[in-house]
């Protein structure tokens, strides 16, 4: 169990980094909304970690590591930043509802655990 | 000309990036995991301390052992004291269980009337199932409950580590009214069973759970530190607290309805009281230890092979290496405990801890003398 909520925790980081970094090919983010999607669902990511792995038998170094990957997604997220349009491509209403769907679902789960 | 502004605003976005990320890592760094360790300052017995060490497994803070042997009373302390506050969750189910005993004895109620007759349970399948089928988790009723809209509630709560028990005694015997019965007659644990006998036996006695627990347990065995306080409102100001079994810090679970299967507080010094009359046979409702009911439960596979596996009225027997064990177990979020008892040497062992982790292989080693 922890091996696999280890394993989301890290890839939803490391697909926010990848995303914030790369400016072409099939990872990077297209626009804004991408960027703003990605680094949501990496902070859900460090809430479903919180509550799943257990912290006492998987070293803590790992949440360390993790948070220095967010850090510096975030240096890349903002760097491309004025570069992006908010909505890229030629179907917004169908982008609208991804984004929009992504950020409920993140939402949903960082409220359930917070509130 | 463009050129001229695009290195200073290249600038101002590095500067905006590198603070973004800084306030980013030490957010991080503020909300990283800090799971306990079992504190290295030991009180007590250090032969005791020695030797419950190596059974003690898992996430632990502050943890309590007793042992118990005729009039001797052996303490070991690692964080605690005598006086240290436990939440000893199911332990409440033998208390509630001697109350049920204690009650038969005073002619209240029989093992057999039925919870029915004594709250308002009219209509619902529950109604026909006895005290005694109740105490001994044969009622068919479930853990907590069954339906959906119950279970998702409740499963969010736990999860997230907050306390899951939070129904009012009106809300418990609504929740029980609303189940149906599975299996009856074998054994299946549950905290529903063990908070709806609670509340039969003080509807019994015409007073609340809380004061019923008082009047009968508490104040004639001494315990005068022990409480089953029945909202986060009634505790004091900084309540001792624990951690789950992954380290996550857990808030202080009073158990309202849910409170005779198991909200009581207690300390090492008043678990040691309940258990010395026990063994020497002077607490109320002695008959509740009897063992009546084949249970299945092999709780100490595999470290240790059993024999017969019995219920009584909550208590659970086994036969382990030939010595027929008495013990009950209790957790809440943040907290573990175990009695466990050779009634035929007059010997107990008491583990106390402010961790979920469980302490019942080190409660039965040193019972058995590892």
């Amino acid at each position: 169990m922890d091996i696999v909520t280890i394993a989301v925790f890290l890839a939803l980081v490391v697909a926010f980094v990848i995303r914030s970094w790369k400016a072409r090919g099939k990872l990077a983010a297209r626009d804004r909304w991408a960027l703003i999607t990605s680094f949501v669902a990496a902070v859900t990511g460090f809430t479903i970690a919180s509550l799943l792995i257990n912290w006492v038998v998987v070293p803590p170094a790992i949440w360390l590591v993790a948070v220095g990957l967010l850090a510096g997604g975030v240096i890349g997220a903002v760097l491309r930043w004025p570069g992006l349009t908010w909505f890229a491509g030629t179907r917004p209403i169908g982008r609208t509802i991804a984004v929009s769907t992504s950020l409920f679902i993140c939402a949903l789960i960082i409220g359930v655990a917070v509130i | 000309m463009s050129a001229h502004f695009t290195a200073p605003r290249r600038r101002s976005h590095i500067v905006v990036a590198v603070a973004l990320a800084a306030i980013v890592a030490l957010l991080g760094v503020l909300a990283r995991p800090s799971p306990p360790s079992l504190s290295t300052h030991v009180t007590g017995d250090p032969a005791l301390a020695a030797a419950v060490r190596p059974h003690l497994q898992g996430a632990l803070d502050r943890v309590s052992v007793v042992t118990i042997d005729g009039d001797t009373v052996t303490y070991a302390h690692f964080g605690a004291n005598n006086d240290t506050e436990y939440e000893i969750g199911s332990l409440t189910k033998t208390v509630t269980s001697l109350l049920l005993a204690d009650a038969i004895a005073r002619g209240e109620v029989t093992a057999d009337t039925k919870v029915g007759e004594l709250l308002p349970l009219a209509g619902a399948a529950v109604a026909d199932v006895s005290l005694a089928e109740l105490a001994s988790h044969r009622s068919g009723l479930p853990l907590v409950a069954t339906r959906l809209q119950d279970m998702v509630p409740l499963y969010l709560l736990a999860v997230t580590h907050r306390n899951p028990y939070i129904h009012d005694a009106d809300e418990v015997i609504g929740l029980a009214g609303e189940v149906s019965l599975s299996h009856r007659g074998q054994f299946a644990y549950s905290n529903l069973g063990g908070a709806l006998l609670g509340h039969a036996l003080a509807a019994a006695s015409n007073m609340d759970y809380g004061r019923l627990v008082q009047e009968r347990i508490f104040t004639p065995l001494g315990m005068t530190a022990s409480s089953i306080p029945l909202t986060s409102g009634s505790l004091p100001d900084d309540p001792p607290t624990g951690y789950s079994v992954t380290g996550k810090a857990e808030p202080p679970w009073t158990m309202n309805g849910w409170g005779p299967a198991g909200g009581i507080r207690s300390t090492p010094a008043d678990v040691v009281r309940y258990a010395q009359a026990l063994l020497n046979g002077s607490a109320p409702g002695m008959d509740a230890l009897t063992p009546r009911w084949e249970s299945g439960l092999d709780a100490f596979a595999p470290h240790w092979e059993s024999g017969a596996q019995k219920v009584g009225y909550a208590w659970f027997t086994e036969e382990i290496e030939g010595r027929m064990v008495t013990w009950h177990d209790g957790g809440t979020g943040g907290f573990a405990s175990i009695i466990v008892l050779d009634r035929a040497s007059h010997r107990a062992v008491i583990v106390l801890s402010n961790t979920n982790a469980s302490v019942n292989d080190a409660g039965l080693a040193l019972l058995m003398g590892e």
